[in-house]
């Protein structure tokens, strides 16, 4: 056989199949150029040098890993797809006297061509839109965009030698499944006997089992570091809930469907539920696919979303004005540092100190506050827990900060931070919360979870406080803040002088504009990883829905003729395709909506670990993020429910 | 009046491109009385196949009518054709046309469901044509764990439950073996025999030796007819092979 004949079937086959490669070509392509967009980034050494770009460049490697395992699954998953609907046309060259080996030189030149456009478009497209990409990025971080356009060739040669060889791979098992093939059973390939699915029922319990359990980890877990520990627990019980939930569960419930005689022999009830039995047979894997890929965007989308939302109030509370200087006494038995003396001298020695660097501080307050490390069970507070802290002020504090007067006394107590109960009890004593003030407080730390900002009547309220905190007491934090209109420089210079300052020796300096940079390009470059993943798992969630739909519409086809031949009116047979499209469609992203909402809690505690406490705005961000991802599924629905009924041919004949 | 009368009835297929006409029926005229079996034969291409989809309005005619039972079939309106086509005829086909995702019962109840009717109806109505056609023992079982003889059996016992005044069966035979086909054949006459009208189709000599009357077609014409009368199975089958040699000499019909 020449080389210009397997060059020529080979181009012709890829012709006649577009309806199948043209998708698995466009989305290799796409996954391609999202490859070495991830790579460009990862390797940009313009970008690492950015403030805070310390993540950025471990995001965009774990981007990285997390692209590449999965186009691995997913191009042989499409893959196998492919070669399903082929069967019959390989069986037929074979039977008609190609010998295995010529049509492995047809494979192999299929392959070639279809894998060196996708590679050579995906790196052209790539580098194309990587600058864009770049821009983007940059944006959402909120640094200024470098002009230049360059080829990150690393990115090129990893991309290419990753994809070449995964390829390769795919070739080397289509050439083995052919090799083992005989031809008859290649010839039939398309039309094996399909066989009722079988009623499993322990797998049904366990996949119950494992989803529930899932659920009640996520929704119970009360604190963050539990939801860290417990997160891939309950992810990897759900998913494995989801797969038998598609496979095995819903065999079950369709089946006892079907024995209910009274409900399965009814003219709508009868079609559907048969149907779907055999419907879930073959697109059950497939449904769990798309069910866990739709979860991992919403809950991706929504939480890194919610994340860069929200950051501006978590850089409010951390740092209410542009400058916070803080010092930590460890030991600290008595309280001599929330005095007003102690308070006064050192507030003006850091006055000395700003004025002599030029910088301008305004709207100066300080505070001592003690910390005691304890946990909120129900309405009491118990101590010992490492997470959890109550910072304590006293009324004159409060004054000395706000200017107003507190107006509290005896167990009456102000709450700022993290809300306390109406009334709790502390020690064995009973407190009222009387009014809640926001950001009253520096909190002086990102990793404070459930930070307690409490203001009681008077110092000694405060030591019998501390007394009977016991061990828990964690000394006092001394915090001083002010704003500035001065540049920048001066006023990190003013910073390090207050670093090596003895009357605030020790001291920690920290500047609302560091923590912006920091955070923001934390966030950012989770919100930009968060949509850049989104977008590459709703593609290949379409890709996977639109094969499934093409390739069962062939299947269809047959069966829906029959049902015409034996009485079924064409309106009953569009009806009752149209209720089963329907369902393999949105079940999983109806599924996918429960796993976001069964998520809720568990994101929720996770996100306070960034001292995200707003729920509102999280419930915001989850319910625009269904609706968009909705919105996008509803699209891909109508594009290839098209091609389906072209296929099917309703109406027609 | 005749069961079914088929008067001068014409198709002629345009082919989508240059528009190539093919005459496949020119002028069909013959009744059907209720309680006969008839068989049509001819060769491949003579039209058979689009006189059957025509009475089942599967398809138009170009002209001509087809009355059932007085009723021009031709033309009911589309939306009541799928319940007409329920309630009168019954199918057999030959490729038994059974649903892979139903159990043989729920095959056989199809059409009853797709009627809306009752469930006790359903269960009694199945049971004395499940007994005649001996599937009672495969009822729950799929289609794709029986013979090809039960199929057509539970295909025929799925025409037959909607007691229909016609089964039209195409090519009934046509994918089973020489024994299965002789049974399916012995059941026809058994239905037959209880008033059944039949109209089938086939190619098969010795399938239409069974019937009462074979009527041929070539070219689109009903070219001859032979009634069985008193004859054996075997007399029948003979004189249908004669008229089948002279059909393909082409020579002239003298009998």
């Amino acid at each position: 056989m020449g080389k210009g004949f397997t060059l020529k079937l080979a181009w012709n086959n890829i012709k006649q199949n577009r309806k199948f490669y043209l998708p698995y070509v466009l989305a290799s392509v796409g996954i391609i150029m999202m490859f070495y967009i991830m790579c460009y980034l990862a390797f940009n050494k313009g970008l690492a040098s950015l403030a805070g770009a310390e993540y950025i460049s471990f995001i965009m490697v774990l981007g990285c890993v997390i692209i590449g395992i999965f186009s691995i699954i997913f191009i042989f998953y499409i893959n196998s797809f492919l070669m399903k609907r082929r069967n019959k046309e390989i069986g037929l060259y074979n039977i008609l006297g190609m010998e295995k080996k010529h049509i492995g030189k047809i494979l192999f030149t299929e392959n070639l061509i279809t894998s060196l456009f996708s590679i050579v478009a995906g790196l052209l497209i790539g580098v194309l839109f990587s600058k864009l990409v770049h821009m983007i990025l940059c944006k959402i971080m909120g640094v200024s965009v470098p002009i230049v356009f360059n080829i990150s060739w690393i990115g090129v040669v990893f991309t290419a030698i990753f994809f070449g060889a995964l390829f390769l791979l795919v070739l080397l098992r289509n050439q083995m499944k052919i090799h083992l093939a005989k031809p008859i059973e290649l010839l039939h390939g398309s039309s094996v006997g399909e066989q009722e699915p079988k009623t499993k029922i322990v797998m049904s319990v366990i996949g119950v089992i494992c989803l529930a359990a899932g659920y009640i980890i996520a929704i119970t877990i009360d604190n963050p570091l539990q939801a860290i520990a417990l997160f891939f627990v309950a992810v990897v019980l759900v998913i494995i809930g989801t797969y038998l939930l598609f496979t095995t569960v819903s065999i079950v419930v369709l089946k006892a469907l079907r024995r209910n005689k009274n409900y399965y022999y009814k003219p709508g009830h009868f079609t559907a539920v048969s149907g779907m039995l055999y419907r879930m047979k073959q697109n059950a894997v497939g449904m769990a696919n798309i069910c866990i890929l739709s979860t991992m965007v919403l809950v991706m989308v929504s939480t890194t979303v919610c994340m860069s939302a929200g950051i501006n109030d978590v850089i409010d509370q951390m740092t209410p004005k542009d400058v916070t200087v803080s010092q930590v006494f460890i030991d600290e038995p008595d309280m001599n540092k929330m005095e007003p003396a102690y308070l006064d001298s050192t507030l003006s020695g850091l006055k000395a100190v700003a004025a002599r660097s030029d910088v301008k501080a305004k709207g100066t307050t300080n505070f001592t506050a003690a910390a005691i490390a304890l946990k909120l069970k129900d309405t009491s507070f118990e101590f010992g827990d490492s997470y959890s802290i109550m910072n304590i002020i006293t009324a004159d504090e409060y004054e000395r900060i706000t200017g107003e007067k507190a107006g509290i006394s005896g167990n009456e107590v102000i709450s700022s931070g993290t809300e306390t109960p109406d009334t709790f009890t502390y020690g064995g004593e009973s407190y009222t919360t009387v009014k809640y003030v926001k950001n009253l407080m520096a909190s002086g730390n990102i990793n404070g979870v459930n930070t307690y900002n409490i203001v009681v009547s008077n110092l000694s309220k405060v030591k019998s406080m501390v007394r009977a905190a016991g061990d828990a007491y964690n000394g006092m934090t001394y915090i001083a803040t002010f704003d500035t209109d001065s540049s920048n420089s001066a006023t990190e210079a003013m910073a390090q002088k207050y670093a090596n300052c003895s009357s605030v020796g020790g001291g920690r300096v920290r500047l609302r504009s560091d923590i912006k940079n920091q955070l923001g390009g934390f966030t950012g470059g989770f919100l930009f990883l968060g949509i850049f993943l989104g977008l590459v798992f709703t593609f290949a969630a379409a890709l996977i829905i639109y094969y499934k739909q093409i390739s069962e519409g062939y299947y269809d086809k047959e069966k829906f003729e029959i049902m015409q031949k034996v009485g079924m009116g064409k309106a009953e047979v569009r009806k009752s395709i149209r209720s089963q499209v329907v369902a393999v469609f949105f079940v999983p992203l109806i599924v996918a909506g429960c796993h976001m909402a069964g998520a809720f809690n568990m994101v929720r505690q996770m996100l306070s670990l960034f001292s995200l406490n707003n729920v509102g705005l999280f419930v915001e961000c989850s319910a625009l993020t269904f609706l968009a991802f909705a919105a996008i599924y509803a699209f891909v629905y109508l594009v290839t429910a098209k091609e389906y009924y072209k296929i099917v041919q309703w109406g027609e004949q | 009046m005749s069961l079914l009368e088929v008067k001068n009835l014409k198709k002629i297929y345009t082919t989508r491109f240059g528009g190539n006409q093919v005459q496949a029926l020119q002028n069909v005229t013959f009744s059907v009385e209720e309680g006969e079996y008839v068989a049509i034969m001819g060769e491949s291409g003579s039209g058979k196949t689009t006189l059957l989809n025509i009475l089942a309005s599967l398809d138009k005619p170009t002209s001509g009518e087809v009355l059932l039972n007085g009723r021009n079939i031709t033309q009911i309106r589309e939306k009541e054709i799928s319940a007409f086509r329920r309630d009168n005829l019954g199918f057999v086909f030959q490729d038994f046309n059974l649903l892979d995702t139903f159990s043989l019962r729920d095959n056989i109840y199809l059409p009853l469901v797709l009627a809306g009717k009752d469930m006790s109806l359903m269960e009694s109505s199945i049971k004395p044509i499940a007994d005649k056609l001996g599937i009672n023992d495969l009822l729950e079982k799929f289609p794709y764990e029986v013979s090809g003889g039960q199929k057509q059996r539970a295909a025929v016992a799925r025409a037959l439950i909607t007691k229909p005044e016609l089964i039209l069966a195409d090519e009934p035979t046509g994918a089973l073996d020489s024994n299965a086909a002789d049974s399916l054949m012995d059941l026809f006459n058994e239905i037959n025999d209880e008033g059944q009208t039949i109209l089938m189709v086939t190619h098969s000599t010795k399938a239409a030796s069974h019937a009462k009357r074979v009527l041929f077609i070539k070219d689109g014409e009903v070219f001859h007819q032979i009634y069985k009368a008193k004859m054996t199975n075997e007399e029948m089958f003979a004189k249908i092979s004669d008229t089948l040699t002279i059909l393909a000499s082409g020579g002239v019909c003298n009998g």
